[in-house]
């Protein structure tokens, strides 16, 4: 396949200036090690940032990455690789706009790094991993609101003006297509009466993806749905946000002019700056809930949490965990404009209940924090990025 | 069968043989295994030659007609290198009853009567059913908007021979990921509708894109590939009717 990049739409983040060819001192704090085998014995030091746990964790699982029977799923080993990274000559594409920045693909994940040389004792040439995001083909490019005709016996997205008084709309997370998102909804035991679909190189950019770089048909599928919102701002509409649907509902909502008090929304899995899109919520004077019958619509469990796991997705769970103590903030201060306070009484309880294991990662993180200031003084040995994986 | 742009997909001579047995045809064709994610495949049991016995849902068109879906099926086309996929193949076949009248003037086996019913049928289609739009400015405009074959000559055929199968094609202008829709006669009072969505996948994050051309033509070859399993054959009476 031939490889047309545009890398004015894929700046990685947390990239160093395009043109230095050194980490400052001040910088290298930031990195830590990514594995006992990257200390630089053989090949490059390879370094990764430390505030990429969550991310890394939430991309890949830990069971699949060091499972060494599965090699082409052994995905530590594959970024391990790059210590014999020369650039594009490992399979990886340059960054034709700067010869520092490359990304390396492995399974279901881009690995976004640069190579600059240390700062501090050995100024020798290392790699440091910037940024990793999610990687997945997606089929159908253009985001939007679908519908599904029964006459033409196909989905065809709505028009900007769309009359969505008392209807309801999947705003849907990761799939393929629409048909897809579809099915997804269906799964969760929802028949919403559209779908506001968004591609996945799209959905990789949001929430917690979310970079200085955002491509523009990431803004524009933001733009749509907020102008979806917009333009039935006093009209009954009932959202119900999945994955990184979610993600792309807090955005949307940022661009929304005034309240929208008609609207309720349900979150579920949410892939998201949860805490973040709860006070947006709030702010938009809408309603979190569900208790809801809507015109032909069946919405599943008629008393559902307004912010649901429902256990089927590992990265919500991850990101769940590791934002916990401000989740957990929002919501009890959101239990004024929720519509169903049983269900979320019940939810509250079950996220205090995991309170532990959220405790794990803010320990990871600090550890990791600690090792990034101790980077220049390489006597003195730290923990390294799969370290504290597998402390988790 | 291995295509260009190292794309290779399942191997149609290990694919289960589909067998469906109808009133007055019997159909064959290749099945590979489903592999999607999403949605549960459907296959109907082989006989199907008494609608009323059938075990799934049947359906009333907008339009009047009964239909049933048979087969939802869906397989992937990979990527040798990367092993990225590159293709999803969702194939919809429903089986439709005709209307009286239509089963009267024995459309479904006529074949210009057939392809004036299915242009007829796209242009009540692209006013949502509502006949009093037909004839007007709208009724262009919406069959331009949806990119539906805006005359019979725009057909193609997917089969020839005695009784041919037409093909029309949806979002044929933009050239972005159109669909084949293809219609089989099986008698008087019957048709098959085969709908054949052959998506692309794209990978911009890895700084992936295959030129259109290559595209249309990839998605073309794979779509030859599964019609070429397909075929029918028609009773002994079926046939004399047909002057055969």
């Amino acid at each position: 396949m031939s490889k047309d990049i545009d890398w004015t739409a894929k700046i990685p983040s947390h990239v160093p200036c395009s043109a230095r060819t050194h980490m400052s001192s001040a910088d290298m704090k930031k990195y830590v090690i990514f594995s006992e085998h990257t200390k630089g014995t053989t090949g490059k030091v390879v370094r990764i940032k430390a505030d990429l746990l969550t991310r890394f964790l939430a991309i890949v699982d830990p069971q699949v990455a060091f499972n060494p029977v599965a090699p082409k799923d052994f995905i530590i080993r594959q970024i391990e690789s790059l210590r014999h990274a020369a650039g594009s000559a490992n399979g990886s594409i340059n960054n034709v706009n700067s010869a520092f920045r490359y990304i390396h693909s492995v399974k279901g994940m881009n690995v976004y790094y640069s190579i600059l040389n240390e700062s501090g004792g050995s100024n020798s040439p290392a790699v440091f991993i910037t940024d990793v995001r999610p990687s997945s083909g997606d089929r159908i490019g253009k985001a939007g609101l679908y519908s599904y005709s029964q006459t033409r016996n196909r989905y065809a997205e709505e028009k900007e003006s769309a009359d969505l008084s008392g209807k309801s709309v999947f705003i849907a997370g990761q799939s393929e297509d629409i048909a897809g998102s579809y099915e997804k909804a269906k799964s969760l035991n929802l028949t919403p009466h559209a779908i506001f679909y968004c591609p996945a190189n799209v959905v990789n950019e949001l929430g917690v993806w979310r970079s200085p770089g955002q491509s523009l048909q990431t803004q524009d599928a933001v733009t749509k749905l907020s102008q979806h919102m917009q333009n039935n701002a006093k009209k009954k509409v009932f959202w119900v946000a999945e994955g990184e649907g979610a993600a792309l509902a807090e955005q949307a909502l940022s661009e929304v002019r005034g309240v929208l008090p008609e609207q309720k929304m349900r979150v579920i899995d949410p892939v998201a700056d949860t805490p973040k899109l709860l006070q947006k919520l709030k702010e938009k004077q809408m309603k979190i809930g569900s208790d809801v019958s809507m015109s032909g619509d069946k919405l599943g469990n008629s008393s559902p949490a307004p912010v649901e796991y429902t256990g089927k997705r590992r990265d919500a769970g991850v990101l769940m965990k590791s934002h916990m103590q401000a989740l957990l903030q929002e919501l009890v201060s959101a239990r004024t404009v929720l519509e169903n306070r049983d269900a979320h009484k019940a939810e509250v309880a079950k996220l205090k209940s995991n309170v532990d294991q959220s405790e794990g990662f803010s320990k990871a993180r600090s550890e990791l924090t600690a090792a990034g200031r101790k980077n220049l003084i390489p006597a003195i040995a730290a923990i390294t990025f799969v370290d504290a994986i597998k402390r988790l | 069968m291995k295509f260009s742009l190292n794309v290779a997909g399942p191997d149609f001579d290990d694919a289960a043989i589909v067998n469906f047995e109808f009133a007055q045809a019997a159909l064959t064709f290749r099945l590979p295994k489903h592999q999607s994610n999403y949605g549960l495949p459907i296959l109907a049991k082989p006989d199907l030659q008494d609608i009323s016995s059938f075990e799934g849902e049947l359906r009333e068109h907008p339009f009047g007609y009964l239909y049933r879906k048979i087969v939802q099926q869906s397989w992937y086309y990979f990527d040798e290198n990367t092993q990225n996929k590159v293709v999803k193949f969702r194939l919809d076949v429903e089986h439709m009853n005709l209307l009286p009248e239509q089963v009267e003037s024995n459309m479904a086996l006529r074949p210009e009567k057939l392809n004036q019913w299915l242009f007829d049928f796209l242009r009540v289609m692209s006013v949502d059913g509502d006949e009093s739009l037909l004839g007007t400015p709208a009724e262009r405009e919406n069959m331009i908007a949806d990119e539906m074959p805006l005359s019979i000559d725009e057909f193609e055929y997917a089969k020839g021979g005695l009784l041919p199968w037409p093909m029309v094609t949806f979002g044929n202008r933009s050239g972005e990921e159109p669909e084949w829709q293809i219609y089989i006669p099986l008698d008087r009072s019957s048709l098959l509708e085969l709908r054949l969505d052959v998506g692309v996948f794209h990978y911009h994050d890895q700084g992936i894109s295959i030129p259109q051309e290559q595209q249309d033509q990839l998605r073309r070859d794979i779509r030859d590939e599964f019609l070429s399993h397909i075929h029918i054959n028609y009773s002994p009476e079926l046939l004399a009717e047909l002057g055969a």
